[in-house]
């Protein structure tokens, strides 16, 4: 992965820990092709909107349902394969 | 109660696919009853995405008033009118009809709040002015910004994510 893909992998993990309130985990304890729903790192269906808010607001990328959401929202690394591609 | 002069059909008065709901318009919607209806008028809605209210607070409410502080209208009731009224927003079909007196009503439940300011208290009889936006959606939640105002001063400013369904 790029340098600026690594950089997006850190702002996009800051941003979830950020939004979502998660005060005893750093970026770095968030594993890159962990689920982020259910196992991994726990989320669930109410921290799905809180992200999609987030990365409309501190990305500029648009998640227009829930379809699109459960794929970009797989892991960390399919998140950012999403963002970077939305931003192509 | 007098019954429902507009059976059938929900009061349409601005054009341009913005409505307005009457009380009962808006119970023949919610499955709330007083006291705990907290929409006591739609005065502009468009469906899916902006709606504004009142609700009128007589200062007779029952359960309200307290021996150390007499009357005190919660400022957590305008937050359930500002739900209420984003419920009927997300609610309302966009032709402004529905097909009868006994269609499905919203069921719905505040899942987080995100940010609640509180501003002042209310202590006797006013009007609380509702305006809500709807600011995103993935179902089956619903991003809502609301603020409710008394006579222009600010009230309770809210960002909550709602989640809504109708009753089967």
């Amino acid at each position: 992965m790029s340098a600026d893909g690594e950089a997006l992998k850190n702002d996009i993990k800051a941003m979830i820990l950020r939004r979502l309130r998660i005060e005893d985990l750093m970026p770095g304890d968030i594993e890159d092709d962990a689920p982020l729903f259910g196992e991994g790192l726990g989320l669930d269906s109410v921290d799905a909107l809180e992200l999609v808010v987030g990365l409309e607001q501190e990305f500029g990328v648009i998640i227009a349902d829930a379809e699109v959401g459960r794929t970009a929202f797989a892991s960390i690394n399919a998140l950012v394969t999403f963002v970077e591609e939305k931003r192509a | 109660m007098i019954g429902n002069p507009h059976p059938g059909d929900l009061r349409r008065a601005l054009g341009g696919g913005v409505l307005t709901l009457d009380v009962e318009d808006i119970r023949r919607l919610l499955p709330h009853e007083p006291p705990m209806l907290m929409v006591d008028k739609v005065l502009t809605l468009s469906p899916g995405r902006h709606g504004v209210g009142i609700k009128a607070v007589s200062g007779n409410e029952y359960g309200l008033h307290t021996l150390r502080h007499g009357f005190v209208f919660p400022s957590t009731l305008a937050l359930e009118g500002l739900a209420q009224l984003a419920a009927l927003v997300l609610i309302c079909p966009e032709n402004g009809v529905i097909p009868k007196d006994d269609a499905p009503r919203a069921r719905g439940s505040i899942a987080a709040i995100r940010s609640l300011e509180m501003h002042r208290e209310m202590t006797e009889a006013e009007i609380i002015h509702l305006d809500i936006n709807i600011a995103k959606r993935l179902d089956p939640y619903v991003r809502v910004e609301g603020e409710a105002s008394i006579g222009g001063d600010r009230y309770v400013n809210a960002v909550f994510d709602l989640a809504v369904s109708l009753e089967t």
